[in-house]
């Protein structure tokens, strides 16, 4: 067991390596830095910057200097836990990115939380009850589900709510929070607007879950150990919930930690339309404005949360599923 | 382990028929609804059980046994449903219960399901859950239906686990399915089964994943536990062998009806179904030696969608009567003592009798084979042969230690004869025949084939062009009609592939070699556009023997070719795997599990173990005088085919299981499990395969034995001949 | 086995289906499945539109006038006084108390619509020139002009927009598709096949990349396309980024379906027919998975198209001038604008069509894509 874990710890730092390598390459390869785009920017509103004053910017910043040393000087503040500074924002990454981390973290939460919660029961009532009415709805529904983007949703959710109830739905907090510091008034404030964008988010992935779990467990309700308990004389339900049903979950519990990640990166596009303050929004300036440090730090943590995501699962599915845990059948 | 001397004498069961039955069954129909119509899967089942009774259900695939067992639990799968009938069961207060008008799924029928009525399952591995642990499931069965504590729940399946012999019994309760081997968890199931006491415990093919060593255990146990607890068993099974071995009462199915149902002597002895008697001819073990063609049932057993109308069985039957088998479905003719059949003419005495028959045989045809002559040289020499695989198993890919399937193997195949290859699941059998084919490299030895010209070429080192024409001499036959045959080409393209991808024929004159290949092997012309999936397993293994002999090869490898079919069918492979011996002077490597099989068709016997040869002999020779004690195990752990013989026979019972390639015993890998081991020698030094001559071997050449003690030990074996024929 | 009556029905029918091939029996399959069937009817109808875009559109897409900015959707009328003859009324363009731009419909001036009429000049595949649309307005009288769907803040024709929408982004599916096939077959078939360390190096690979988050990942790439491409390289470029992560999909698919067939007794057997190596693969492995290869391709198509979308509603996949689906619903990310100008949400409604249909579609088929599996 333990070397296998080395193994697969050493897998997921080198995959996390190549991730930030990734990331700094990426974000590096339109022509031109930061400061081309500032010096732009500042040339579309009608000031002008000097060569060499924009030459003393980049030294500032150290993007003069080959991108091997970019790289790794930025790699020698990470370990530290420092991210470096946002020049879009002029402030420490960590400063502009820390609260909406914090909110990204939950509105993903509840997505995920949302998803299961609509999807397993719907998934395992539809494949116990294989070709009823309700099973053909929910098939059609899920379908739809998978046709219609988040964005999309958000968009006619949007749309419908300002015309008819002439607010916006968008938002986590109502106006009078958004910039109020933490209390407990906000939390609630909070707590009031999640639903709504939890709902849009999760859709997308409830209908996948729900045709994963109908299919995992259509297969195993066909298996002969539900049988054997039934002859001994278990009632229907209970015994597919004992049997079957946790059988058809363990593919489940496997990507416990790596959809939230996946959640969070999907949640980008829905957030620039819900009008989030997310790390969606951030990311989509930064990147589009080449900020470097900000754009490198949001995906390496994206990143790094999937690895350790997936690193996680499957440590659960080994607690478990005794099949793996034990050593496996031939 | 008890002997089966406490077996009621089937013979003396009308006097002793108990005053009441435990479950009535009668005229149950359990339906499918397809497009255009419905299929009547079970057509009006009569089953009597009576107490402390064993009654087998025999049939072929698709006659409806299993559905019978499930829908006496009510636990039929959709799309099936039970439309009619009376299943009756007595209480344990004594009164009837009509277990067809109950809720499938409610409280009553809970309550009966695994309190009154018992059941186990052909694949323990998958009857039960991978992810709960066996006392999880047993105590689960408890408290379903007795108000007990945990702590006493506990207690009662370590002790029903120890009931059924299984070692360490409170260890294994917390032990998962897959961490037991295949006897242990059928002895696990059967535990779980049995722990609230049900009066009748139905047992849906519990031995036929198993091995003949693990079934007699399974068997001998399932006897034993009904003596001690006066229990009745609905045994459901393909096997007439195992019904000979278990039945009081036998029910015979075919399509969806009883065809014939009586005592297990009467029916054996005196079958009144051409259905039974047919099935009974055509078991190989029927006609015992070999040298006898077996007599088959023509064509296979039909699709429900198109059942035959009249008798269900006159299109496949040689007496049947036109104009009133075909019209007009027979009614059950009691036949007294219990006896019934559905046949026309059950009343009369049949033409061809059931299993013990002192008269020669008019229509078993004897068959001579071509005399192998011990002096020519071998066509296939194997030296030494070793196989070892490095494994990574599981989840995890952790190393192994290696898996050695086969263990310095030495055997000569001579031309022209068939030699068997025999042993249980896991003995490298079959590992030996794919190396010999060389999809698998050896780790060591030789495998040398003798060419036209004599000279021996050594396969183990064919570069690729000299290997292709090594395949054209050496063909192989699959197990699995269903996959060994490429779903998206005609008939004619499998057939045909060997000779075109090896340039032999080319436009018509392939299409004619085809042609006449297909009709050797029974098929017809029209059946060359067919794809694979229009055809039954029989006839798919009949393409597989036509594209194996395409290339006209000097020598065919059949790997458990006939294991897959049904017993009727099985007898029409058998036949033509024969006669096209004879046409061709083939020799056949026969690798097989079922001894009736091996003994029927090959010449010379090699008994595996642990992947090597324990014995090697002329058939009859290793069937009547074994000299290894595993062989002598062997042959006595298989089914005897007369239900009168089963109470006087002997029997070896081993312990335990075969041992696990990656760690194989030292010295005699047989050691732990043989009575006759020293404790010395046997454990230390592995015995050579050598001649040994025995007091018996009467003019015959000597077994060949891998065994210290061959000279010395007197081991039983079965009888020679099957009952009445010598 | 016996079959003495040739003129049965019946039998007539076993033995055609006895004699069906994969495809054949993969078609019966298919077409049990209604909706498929439907859908894959919807599937053509989309691709006819890309093929023959500017038949369909009925004004030119590209040129603006600012004198017809956000026009709303024209009603046809389809009788006159109970007579067939399609019509629209002229639209008035008015101020209100507010300075506000409003049009009002005229129900005195009657514009007749007519089917197959003459337009813009075009080019049958790009040779032969007509000036034949579906549908448009009799006379090409400046006054005279037809919205089906509205017009855009630049005055243009939101219908035909969508029309040539339609091409670029069901074509980048197609595309985008063909690349990660390639790959996904390529570097799939080469792990299967191979095995050992070359599977390794692949399964690697394909972990890493699907480690990526996809979206910051397009979002990285697609930014990083130079702003001063052209349409062309632009779109080549998001087709590339869409289709880099696709592929680890299909790649795994293939390796699987490799990997599972090598231990199938009719691979063994076919190697033991004498079939070389080349011939394993193509005459016995592909077909045997092609049909699968095929479903999963189909479910593909729509991921890439909802991609695609999404980029360009960003704006960072397709950008003005070219014209899809995603950069048309770019307009309506401002809810306020929306809600005065709900036409605008119109592109989203081919999106949902087309992802549905491929959904289905994709779906039938891959149930009918194994004929033998046992039941």
């Amino acid at each position: 067991m333990l070397p296998y874990l080395a193994r697969r710890l050493m897998l997921a730092v080198m995959t996390c390596v190549f991730i930030s390598i990734a990331t700094f390459t990426i974000i590096q390869l339109p022509p031109g830095d930061y400061i081309t785009s500032y010096v732009a920017n500042m040339a579309a509103s009608g000031s002008t910057m000097t060569n060499q004053e924009a030459e003393v910017l980049r030294r500032q910043y150290g993007l003069d200097e080959p991108m091997p040393v970019q790289y790794l000087r930025w790699m020698a503040l990470v370990v530290q836990g420092d991210f470096g500074r946002s020049m879009e924002w002029n402030r420490p990454v960590y400063d502009v990115i820390g609260e909406r981390m914090l909110l990204t973290f939950v509105v993903s939460a509840a997505a995920v939380l949302t998803t299961w919660l609509l999807a397993l029961p719907i998934g395992i009532y539809t494949a116990v009850r294989q070709h009823s009415v309700a099973d053909y709805v929910f098939t059609l529904l899920g379908f739809i589900g998978l046709a219609v983007p988040s964005f999309l949703i958000a968009l006619v959710l949007m749309y419908l709510g300002f015309r008819y109830l002439g607010t916006s739905v968008g938002g986590l907090f109502s106006p009078a929070y958004a910039e109020a510091p933490w209390s407990w008034a906000r939390v609630g404030d909070l707590a009031w607007h999640l639903p709504l964008p939890a709902l849009i988010l999760g859709l997308g992935s409830t209908a996948q879950v729900m045709r994963v779990m109908r299919a995992n467990l259509l297969d195993e309700l066909r298996k002969p150990y539900l049988v054997t308990a039934l002859a001994r004389g278990m009632p229907m339900w209970r015994a597919i919930l004992k049997y079957p049903v946790r059988v058809a979950l363990n593919p489940f519990v496997s990507t416990v930690g790596y959809i939230l990640p996946y959640v969070v990166s999907g949640s980008v596009i829905v957030s620039l339309v819900l009008g989030l303050p997310t790390v969606g929004p951030v990311l989509f300036k930064s990147l589009v404005a080449q900020d470097l440090f900000l754009a490198g730090t949001i995906v390496l943590m994206l990143g790094v949360l999937t690895v350790v995501g997936t690193f996680l699962s499957d440590l659960l599915l080994i607690a478990i599923d005794p099949r793996i845990r034990l050593g496996g059948s031939r | 382990m008890h002997g089966p001397d406490r077996v009621i004498p089937a013979m003396s069961m009308d006097a002793e028929r108990p005053a009441e039955s435990l479950l009535r069954v009668k005229g149950l129909r359990t339906h499918i609804d397809v497009p255009g119509g419905v299929l009547r899967v079970l057509d009006g089942i009569d089953i009597e059980v009576g107490c402390a009774r064993t009654v087998c259900i025999v049939g072929e695939s698709g006659c409806g046994k299993s559905i019978t067992a499930r829908s006496i639990l009510r636990l039929v799968p959709s799309p099936l449903r039970m439309v009619g009938g009376e299943i009756l069961l007595r209480g344990r207060d004594g009164v009837e219960v009509d277990m067809a008008r109950l809720d499938p799924y409610g409280k009553q029928m809970r309550s009966i399901r695994g309190r009154d009525i018992g059941m186990i399952f052909q694949e323990p591995m998958t009857a039960l859950s991978p992810v709960h642990t066996i006392g999880n499931q047993m105590a689960e069965a408890i408290h379903l239906h007795e108000k007990v504590s945990r702590k006493e729940a506990r207690e009662r399946s370590i002790q029903m686990l120890h009931r059924v012999g299984l070692p360490k019994p409170a260890e294994r309760l917390d032990a998962y399915s897959f961490q037991l081997s295949g006897g242990m968890r059928q002895r696990a199931m059967i535990a779980m089964a049995l722990v609230c006491g049900p009066p009748l415990l139905i047992a849906d093919e519990p031995t036929t994943a198993l091995d003949v060593t693990t079934q007699a255990q399974i068997l001998d146990l399932m006897r034993e536990l009904r003596a001690d607890t006066g229990m009745s068993i609905l045994f459901i099974t393909h096997d007439l062998g195992v019904v000979a071995e278990m039945a009081d009462e036998v029910v015979v199915m075919y399509l969806g009806l009883v065809v014939e149902r009586g005592p297990v002597a009467q029916v054996f002895h005196d079958p009144r179904h051409p259905y039974t008697r047919a099935l009974l001819r055509s078991n190989p073990r029927h006609g015992g030696g070999a040298g006898r063609r077996l007599e088959a049932i023509a064509g296979g057993v039909p699709d429900l969608l198109n059942r035959p109308i009249g008798c269900p069985f006159h299109n496949r039957c040689a007496e049947a009567i036109p104009g009133t088998c075909d019209r007009l479905d027979p009614e059950p003719v009691a036949l007294g003592g219990g006896h019934s059949a559905r046949c026309w003419i059950a009343d009369r005495p049949p033409a061809l009798a059931g299993v013990p028959s002192t008269a020669p045989r008019a229509a078993a045809q004897i068959i001579v084979s071509p005399p192998v002559s011990a002096t020519a040289p071998p066509i296939l020499e194997i030296d030494r042969l070793s196989i070892h695989f490095a494994q990574r198993r599981g989840f995890l890919r952790r190393a192994m230690a290696p898996v050695r399937a086969v263990n310095a193997l030495s055997l000569a195949v001579l031309p022209g004869e068939t030699l068997g290859l025999v042993g249980e699941s896991g003995c490298g059998k079959t590992t030996t025949g794919r190396c010999i084919i060389r999809t698998l490299d050896p780790t060591g030895g030789s495998i040398r084939f003798r060419q036209d010209d004599g000279s021996m070429l050594d396969v183990t080192h064919l570069p690729g062009s000299a290997l292709k024409s090594y395949r054209r001499q050496v063909r192989m036959i699959f197990q699995d009609p269903y996959s060994s045959l490429d779903p998206r080409m005609t008939v004619a393209d499998i057939v045909g592939e060997p000779l075109k991808v090896n340039g032999i024929a080319k436009g018509s004159e392939l299409q004619d070699r085809v042609a006449a290949l297909v009709r050797q092997v029974g098929l017809r012309d029209e059946h060359l556009r067919r794809y694979p999936h229009a055809f039954s397993g029989g006839e798919r293994q009949r393409i597989g023997i036509a594209r194996a002999l395409s290339v006209n090869p000097k020598m065919v490898i059949c790997d458990e070719a006939v294991s897959a079919l049904d017993v009727s069918v099985q007898a029409q492979i058998l036949n033509l795997l024969r006669d096209l011996q004879d046409e061709l002077g083939l020799t056949y490597l026969f690798i097989a599990h079922d001894l009736s099989v091996v003994r029927h068709i090959c010449d010379r016997v090699a008994v595996m173990y642990a992947g090597g040869i324990v014995e090697l002999g002329e058939t009859r020779q290793v069937f009547e005088a074994p000299r290894h004690p595993y062989t002598s195990a062997l042959l006595s752990a298989a089914p005897v085919f007369d239900p009168q013989e089963r109470a006087g026979r002997q029997r070896v019972i081993l312990a335990g299981e075969v041992p696990d390639p990656a760690h194989l015993p030292s010295g005699c890998p047989f050691h732990p499990r043989c009575q006759h081991a020293d404790g010395a020698q046997c454990t230390n030094e592995a015995p050579a395969l050598l001649p040994r001559a025995t007091a018996q071997s009467d003019g015959m050449p000597p077994n060949w034995t891998a065994c210290h003690y061959a000279n010395t030990l007197t081991l039983p074996a079965i009888d020679g001949q099957p009952p009445g024929s010598s | 086995m016996s079959d003495p009556a040739a003129a049965d029905p019946s039998l007539e029918k076993a033995r055609a289906l006895a004699a069906a091939g994969q495809w054949r029996l993969t078609w019966r399959r298919f077409r049990r499945h209604r909706l498929a069937v439907v859908c894959g009817v919807v599937i053509l109808m989309f691709y006819s539109v890309v093929a023959f875009a500017e038949f369909f559109a009925v004004s030119d897409a590209t040129r603006p006038s600012a004198q017809l900015s956000l026009i709303p959707p024209q009603e046809i009328h389809w009788f006159d006084n109970g007579a067939w003859s399609p019509h629209v009324y002229r639209v008035v363009r008015k101020r209100d108390a507010n300075m506000q731009l409003v049009y009002t419909p005229d129900p005195a001036a009657k514009i007749q619509v007519s089917f197959f009429a003459r337009g813009f000049e075009w080019r049958l595949f790009g040779v032969f020139p007509t000036d034949r649309h579906l549908i448009g307005v009799s006379g090409a009288d400046a006054g005279k002009t037809l919205f089906l769907l509205g017009t855009d803040v630049q005055g243009r024709d939101l219908w035909s927009r969508m029309v040539f929408a339609t091409r670029a982004s069901l074509t980048v599916g197609l595309i985008g598709v063909t690349l990660s096939l390639t790959l996904g077959v390529l570097l799939g078939g080469i792990s299967g096949l191979y095995g050992g360390v070359v599977d390794d190096t692949i399964q690697r690979v394909i972990e890493v990349v699907r480690s990526v988050p996809t979206i910051p990942l397009w979002m990285g790439l697609a930014a990083a396309v130079p702003r001063d491409w052209s349409v062309t390289q632009v779109y080549f470029a998001i087709t590339i980024i869409i289709s880099l992560v696709s592929w680890t999909e299909l790649a795994r698919v293939v390796r699987g379906r490799f990997l599972a067939l090598r231990e199938e007794d009719f691979i063994v057997s076919a190697e033991l027919d004498g079939c070389s190596k080349l011939r394993i693969i193509f005459a016995h492995m592909v077909p045997s998975f092609l049909s699968h290869i095929i479903a999963v391709t189909t479910l593909t198509l729509p991921v890439m198209v909802l991609s695609e979308t999404a980029l360009s509603f960003l704006g960072l996949g397709l950008r003005p001038p070219a014209i899809s689906w995603g950069v048309l619903l770019q307009a309506a990310q401002n809810v306020q604008a929306v809600a005065i100008t709900p036409w605008l949400l119109f592109p989203a409604v081919p999106v949902i069509v087309a992802v549905l249909a491929f959904n289905f579609f994709g779906d039938g088929l891959r149930d009918a894509a194994d004929p033998y599996a046992r039941a």
